[in-house]
């Protein structure tokens, strides 16, 4: 019996365990978050649970195919090559692989997704097997993988995501890309252990509560088991006014204007119980916060977990100066010992996130701190603080959290913008997003650089100047510094600020806010000049994403109004869209206004000025809804009608959502630290050494930093004021670098000074001696030589003159020293800039030395006390020439040492451009070089007269480079956009490592079509090292350039034209060839585009079209895709397409138009009896490739699905049997019939069918006794599905006595014949038409009732 | 002394007359619910009537295109079969039975066609007689 109850007891237990099978691994262990390679997962036992989940499999889909929908799937262990295979946008997919899978060549899967979008787990063994580096050959995957046995990839595959294998996992050269987003561990559910969660994640941000209490019993934000509990020291404050705000290095944020003030101290202070407990390995908590008041050593704040008191929990926050023993703040601890990080600033907002860790324990053992983290989606690698340890108080679940104050007094406050904690880092750092876009308009000295006009948001969209814009200062919306510092000012003419490639990031949004600080100066009269708009302004349409000043409203009927527009995907391209306008008098002029505009999907656009939101008093356009479309570019200063902006703009920002009044308002008034905004100091480099009887040359710069590698560009005026007189010009105005003499009449040394009196300067006056040394002394002597050395050509000879000269008296010019003698004088060389070099400076054909006592060499002084001598120096670069004379006796003149030193610039003979691979096409006809916008590289040279490298060019202190000018070769009347990209550091190739000097590497790109020439010039416009321009040799010719591909629009889908329109219901018959409304033919515009999406305009001009009218291949569906025929198969459609017209709309764009002869059949067979329908047809436009091989892939294929506005009936004559006296003509009715799903009825609507009875109908008389009859003539068109009355089926009377039936048979066309007799087949309708009156049957003698 | 027992006479017509209307009253009842029955049988049998009217011109009508084809072929036709059930709702429960006389010297036949309708008391029947060549 014992054993009975056992038996059952047993049975009871696996009954309950059976369902709960243990998954020994957590999940977070397979893909830890940050971690890309995670090998030999099987050592320590924490393999995914595979059994049953990857068979029974099916094949791999085929390549290209259909992306994936989000789901799982089984496939077959196998190899694949040439193969393509995406996941559709936003799907999450999870592949199971039965057996080993192997990559072979040229795989590409998930390229197009995110990697956390693809899970695949291999059973088995997971290769990639090519190594090479082609684009065509190698392995890219996107996707994080698992493989239960090992992983191995070969050299050159890209990978991203993470690779995680039960064995070693091997990624060969590559390592594996991180991805943008983390997987969610969630979705391993099923094959391993995901924890309990104890109530995580939990967030509050005080937002919903009402300022001016305690926080007591708030019960907002999400996820918490219970309202927050306050005692006293704390209190909800508003702060909107000065909201705490972090920001990240990319400008994404976290803002608070409700916080929990913290003011007096208690160890509960404010605390919030979770939703259950925590027992997990990881947690991380946040907080935003922000100290004002006194911070004095040990003012403490700590966010807590658990327990509350000292040494008791993890804990993070504010412990100011360490509790008095160092500076930091910010602490991390688990027990009694902190780590600490950076010292705190009041008033500013912080944003602290604390991990906290169990590592091989059942307790927190380690913590770790952030301060200021970036919102990546995974915490930086380096925490701010750490503390890993065996704490003495251990915390291993987490059910209550809360914040201790002590040690606060006075006016101290820790103000906390909102709690976060979860188990994740982005559950806990969740910023908003930055601007897309933000221009500041710092840059100076604009030049039409393409990519000078930076966009400091990050995501490097930067843009160009046009026309000359310029930036200034004098006036800035926020003065000071840091405050909103340069503008641009515009001249209302041409200036303008274009980004080619805005519809890049703005198409497709689905909320928008575009501000910017603005000042109008023009008249408001006539003022419809733009802040900004993102399409040509040809059409004078608002109908694209815009702002502007209109001074006549026109919807709203309101004068001097902010007109906002734009444009998306659900609206006509060719219509208005959706746009607003503000009340009158909002424009305003000599006075600084912020604009701002927001819209969302919803279809609202909502206009802000000065950070409130103003009402709108017309509105046109009831589109607006869908994603943003039709931006073509953004241009900064042009309105929709063109007018470009007159005054100022500022500050001009993009968000990718739409912003707040209250977010709008912060934004307007950010502030920044002004770049090289000011005068950083004045520099004077002197020559160290003067004559009293002869002026000295100073140079006077003006230096934007410390270093003096920016320079001021605004002009400054400079009094010199030591010494006091004898400078000239004094004081000298100048914009960058200039120079004066000091003519110094008293042998002494002097101090050199001066002070900029237009603008003040940062930092007092630096003085340099031309051999680099700073010293601001300047020793003054009666004798010495005068050295002229004239500025070169690097290893060009160059006479150089020496004078030996002495003071005459006092005030009296120099008198020679030295007259007819011969004298060995020594001379030595320097580097000034570059202060380093290689190469000797060669005086009469002997190379001196370096350094003093330098090189003697023997001159010939003339008469006029002039010694002539030839110097050639092979190097670039400004370099300083010394000379000493040492008196002796054999010249009658021990004791006498004559000094001088001069300096002369060096520059290079000319430039020389290499470019690898370049066929130098000369025509259309010539050979490809690249697609427009892709990265080539060129090598330029600097090269001296003798044709060797110049080493030092590039090193300068200021260095010098080289720039392109572009021209265009062919085609010859087309765009000739600048050239993108630049050279990089001389003596590096493009990529890092060190090169020949003397080269540099740049990678470049032309975003158009055609073949251009390239001549290398200083990039300095003032020459080299302010001697004079070099030209280098020109390149003649470089490209072909071809289009990257093409975008394909459909302009016009295309009508087809039903057969009648003349009844209430448009409609044609089934069988009919159907073709295209007259002007609707479908039309298709391909626009040539570069790398980045603009447009090749050249690419139409001439022979560079390379796209015939038979290039755009086309599949013309064989069925309707909906409706089904009478036997289940999908209606089939007979197409006949013909040729296609191309058009060459110029600027890039070609239309193909259908052939006007195209026909549609929708076939008619017994089979296709079915209810009327409106058809749903497409035809896929699969490919376009043009001679160059350029393709509109991967937009292909594109479906074209031609309009219809109209029902297929299916359609038949129905004839009727007539009889009548053979003396009258006898009509035989007919009609059109239409059937409706049931049965057939009469087809009322048509009024269109045109027959002819004398040509369609024939007779068969056979059955008439005598005579004959024939049909009455009679052409028309039908009425109402039937003849009209006069234009019957009338058979004339065959006369007296001729009786009998006569068959009848219209000949009608396919489309109107039946199956009238049911026997599978269409036929003819036919009926009798009997002649004679009718007698009775002679057969019957006679018939009644008995 | 006792009252006398025929003090009060009993006289009067009450009763007599009370029972007499009864009487006529429910005679004329029973009449008028006889007369009513009658006339609906009447009515019904009328219908059952014209049905196999019906029924019997069907049974020519159908029979007498095989009659002409044993004509046409020079043979003498046999007395076709009898139509037991008719497919037609509207001839349902009606059959047709044929009595026939050929006569084979003129190439000469009579069919008689007897429809009948219903069972029992409802039953009806009519013939129709033809005579073809």
């Amino acid at each position: 019996m014992m054993s009975f109850i056992r038996v059952l007891k047993l049975l009871f237990v696996l009954l309950l365990a059976a369902p709960n099978v243990v998954l020994a691994v957590e999940c977070s262990e397979i893909f830890p978050e940050g971690q890309r390679t995670n090998p030999n997962l099987a050592a320590g036992g924490n393999t995914l649970e595979l059994a049953g989940r990857t068979s029974p499999g099916e094949p791999w889909p085929a390549t290209g195919g259909q992306p994936l929908q989000a789901g799982e799937y089984i496939f077959n262990g196998r190899t694949l090559t040439d193969y393509r295979l995406e996941v559709a946008p936003g799907a999450e997919v999870t592949i199971f692989v039965d057996g080993d899978l192997t990559l072979g060549e040229d795989v590409r899967i998930n390229r197009a997704g995110e990697a956390n979008q693809l899970l695949i787990v291999v059973d088995g063994d997971f290769s990639a097997t090519p190594n090479s580096n082609a684009a065509n050959k190698r392995v890219e995957v996107n996707g994080f993988i698992y493989a239960a046995g090992t992983i191995t990839l070969a050299n050159n595959n890209i990978f991203q995501g993470s690779l995680a294998a039960g064995g070693t996992v091997n990624t060969g050269n590559n390592t594996v890309a991180t991805p943008a987003n983390w997987l969610d561990e969630r979705r391993l559910r099923g094959l391993c252990e995901i924890p309990e969660l104890g109530g995580l994640p939990v967030f509050d941000n005080f937002e919903s509560y009402v300022p001016g209490a305690s926080i007591d019993g708030s019960n907002g934000g999400s996820g918490w088991g219970g309202p927050w509990s306050g005692r006293a020291g704390q209190s909800l404050v508003d702060t909107s006014d000065n909201p705490l705000e972090f920001v990240d290095s990319e400008g994404r944020r976290i803002r608070s204007a409700t916080t929990l003030e913290i003011v007096g101290n208690d160890n509960e202070v404010a605390s919030r119980p979770l939703n259950g407990t925590f027992s997990s390995d990881t947690l991380f908590l946040s907080m935003l916060v922000r100290f004002t008041g006194d911070p004095s050593n040990n003012d403490f704040v700590g966010f807590w977990i658990e327990r509350p008191t000292f040494g008791d929990s993890p804990q993070f926050g504010l412990k100011v100066n360490e509790g008095g023993s160092g500076s930091d703040d910010f602490f991390v601890r688990l027990d009694q010992n902190a780590d600490y990080a950076t010292n705190l600033e009041t008033g500013r907002t912080y944003l602290l996130v604390a991990q906290y860790s169990k590592t091989s324990e059942n307790f927190f053992n380690t913590a770790r701190l952030w301060v200021n983290p970036e919102c990546e989606a995974t915490p930086p690698a380096t925490p701010s603080a750490q503390q890993s340890l065996s704490p003495s108080n251990r915390v291993s679940e987490v059910s209550t959290v809360g914040f201790r104050a002590a040690n606060l007094s006075g006016s101290d406050a820790f103000e906390i913008g909102q709690v976060a904690v979860g188990t994740r880092w982005t559950e806990v750092v969740n910023c908003s997003p930055g601007p897309l876009v933000e221009y500041r308009l710092e840059q100076t000295g604009l030049d039409g650089t393409a990519g000078e006009i930076r966009d400091t948001s990050g995501n490097n969209n930067d843009a160009t100047s046009l026309g000359g814009l310029g930036t200034a200062i004098d006036d800035p919306v926020i003065a000071g510094n840091p405050g909103t510092c340069r503008y641009g000012d515009f001249d209302g003419n041409n200036d303008q600020i274009t980004d080619r490639n805005a519809g890049d990031y703005l198409n497709g949004l689905e909320a928008v806010t575009v501000m910017a600080w603005v000042y109008n100066t023009a008249a408001l009269d006539g003022n419809d000049r733009g802040l900004f708009f993102t399409d040509d302004t040809g059409s004078g349409r608002d109908n694209r994403l815009g702002l502007r000043y209109d001074t006549s409203g026109f919807f709203g009927g309101a004068n001097n109004v902010i007109k906002a527009s734009v444009f998306t995907d659900e609206c006509n391209r060719n219509q208005e869209c959706l746009q607003v306008e503000t009340a009158s008098n909002t424009m305003a002029i000599n006075q600084w206004q912020h604009l701002a505009m927001t819209w969302t999907t919803d279809g609202e656009i909502k206009v802000y000025i000065n950070g409130a939101e103003v009402a709108t008093s017309g509105t046109q356009g009831n589109g607006g809804t869908g994603a943003l479309a039709g931006v073509d570019r953004l241009d900064i200063g042009q309105g929709a009608k063109g007018q470009r902006w007159q005054g100022r703009i500022d500050e001009f920002k993009v968000f990718g959502v739409a912003l707040t009044e209250a977010e709008i308002a912060a934004e307007k008034d950010r502030v920044f630290p002004c770049e090289a905004v000011g005068l950083n100091h004045i520099r004077l480099t002197h020559p160290g050494e003067g004559l009293t009887c002869s002026p000295a040359d100073i140079t006077v710069t003006a230096c934007a930093n410390a270093d003096c590698s920016a320079r001021f560009s605004d002009p400054v005026t400079v009094d010199f004021t030591s010494p006091a007189q004898n400078w000239s010009p004094d004081p000298v105005t100048f914009a960058g670098t200039t120079d004066v003499s000091l003519q110094y009449t008293t042998a002494e040394t002097v101090t050199l000074n001066a002070v900029a009196i237009s603008t003040t300067a940062n930092n007092p006056t630096r003085c340099f001696d031309l051999g680099g040394a700073e010293t601001c002394a300047m020793n003054f002597v009666d004798s010495g030589f005068i050295l002229e050395v004239p500025d070169q050509i690097s290893a060009t000879a160059t006479e150089g003159t020496i004078a030996a000269v002495s003071r005459g008296g006092a005030n009296e010019p120099c008198v020679p020293g030295f007259a007819n003698v011969n004298r060995e004088v020594a001379f030595w060389s320097g580097y000034s800039d570059p202060d380093t070099g290689t190469e000797a400076v060669v005086m009469d054909s002997e190379a001196i030395d370096g350094a003093a006592p330098g090189t003697g060499i023997d001159l010939a002084f003339g008469a006029d006390g002039v010694a002539r001598f030839e110097l050639v120096y092979p190097d670039a670069g400004r370099v300083a020439l010394n000379a000493r004379y040492q008196g002796s006796e054999a010249n009658g003149d021990a004791g006498l040492t004559l000094t001088g030193t001069d300096d002369f610039i060096a520059r290079p003979a000319r430039f020389r451009l290499d470019v690898p691979d370049n066929p130098g096409a000369a025509d259309a006809e010539g050979d490809v070089f690249r697609t427009a916008g892709e990265v080539f590289e060129m090598t330029v040279s600097t090269l001296n007269a003798n044709d060797q490298r110049t080493p030092n060019f590039g090193r300068e202190s200021v260095p010098e480079s080289v720039r392109l000018e572009t021209s265009l070769v062919a085609p010859t009347t087309g765009r000739n956009p600048a050239l993108s990209g630049a050279f990089g550091t001389f003596g590096q190739a493009c990529d890092g490592s060190s090169a020949d000097r003397g080269t540099a590497c740049g990678e470049f790109n032309w975003p158009e079509v055609g073949i251009i020439s390239l001549r290398p010039r200083l990039e300095s416009a003032t020459g080299y090292l302010g001697s004079a321009d070099v030209v280098g040799d020109r390149l003649d010719r470089l490209g072909r350039f071809i289009p990257a591909r093409f975008d394909l629009q459909i302009t016009e889908t295309g009508e087809v034209e039903p057969f009648c329109t003349l009844g209430g219901v448009d409609f044609a018959y089934s069988g009919q060839a159907l073709g295209w409304r007259t002007g609707f033919e479908p039309r298709i515009t391909a626009t040539a585009r570069n790398t980045g999406g603009g447009t090749t305009e050249n690419y139409t001009e001439g022979a560079f079209l390379k796209l015939e009218n038979t290039d755009l291949a086309r599949t013309a569906g064989i069925a309707d895709n909906d409706t089904v025929n009478a036997d289940d198969n999908l209606y089939p459609v007979t197409a006949s397409l013909g040729l296609m017209t191309l058009t060459n709309l110029g600027a890039g764009q070609v239309a193909y138009t259908f052939a006007v002869n195209d026909t549609l059949i929708f076939d008619k067979t017994v089979a296709s009896r079915v209810a009327p329908f409106t058809p749903d047809y497409t035809i896929a436009l699969t490919a376009l490739e043009d001679a160059d091989d350029v393709t509109a892939a991967p937009q292909t294929p594109v479906e074209l699905n031609p309009v219809f506005g109209f029902q297929l009936r299916y359609g038949r004559l129905a004839l009727e049997n007539a009889y009548g006296p053979e003396t009258e003509d006898l009509v035989v009715p007919f009609r059109v019939d239409y059937y409706t799903g049931s049965d057939f009825a009469l087809n009322e609507p048509d009024s269109c069918w045109t027959y002819n009875t004398a040509t369609e109908v024939s007779l068969d008389q056979t059955g008439l006794s005598g005579g004959s009859t024939s049909v009455v003539a009679a052409a028309d068109n039908l009425a109402l599905g039937r003849p009209p009355a006069g234009s019957e089926l009338v058979l004339s009377a065959p006369l007296a006595g001729n009786t009998g039936d006569v068959g009848v048979t219209f000949t009608v066309p396919d489309w109107l014949q039946g199956d009238y007799d049911d026997e599978g087949t269409l036929e003819n309708p036919s009926a009798l038409a009997t002649f004679g009156v009718y007698r009775g049957n002679d057969r019957i003698i006679y018939w009644r009732e008995r | 002394m006792y009252p006398s027992p025929m003090k009060h006479r009993q006289n009067g017509a009450g009763l007599p007359v009370a029972i007499f209307i009864i009487t006529v009253l429910a005679l004329l009842v029973v009449g008028m619910a006889q007369l009513q029955q009658s006339s609906g049988e009447a009515v019904s049998l009328q219908i059952q009537s014209q049905r196999a009217f019906f029924a019997a011109e069907s049974g020519v009508q159908v029979r007498l295109d095989g009659i002409f084809t044993t004509l046409d072929a020079g043979n003498a036709p046999s007395c076709p079969s009898d139509i037991t059930t008719f497919n037609a709702s509207g001839l349902s429960e009606c059959s047709a039975t044929f009595d026939c006389s050929a006569d084979p010297a003129n190439g000469r036949f009579t069919l008689a066609s007897t429809g009948s309708c219903g069972s029992g008391a409802e039953r009806a029947s009519r013939t129709v007689e033809v005579r073809v060549q």
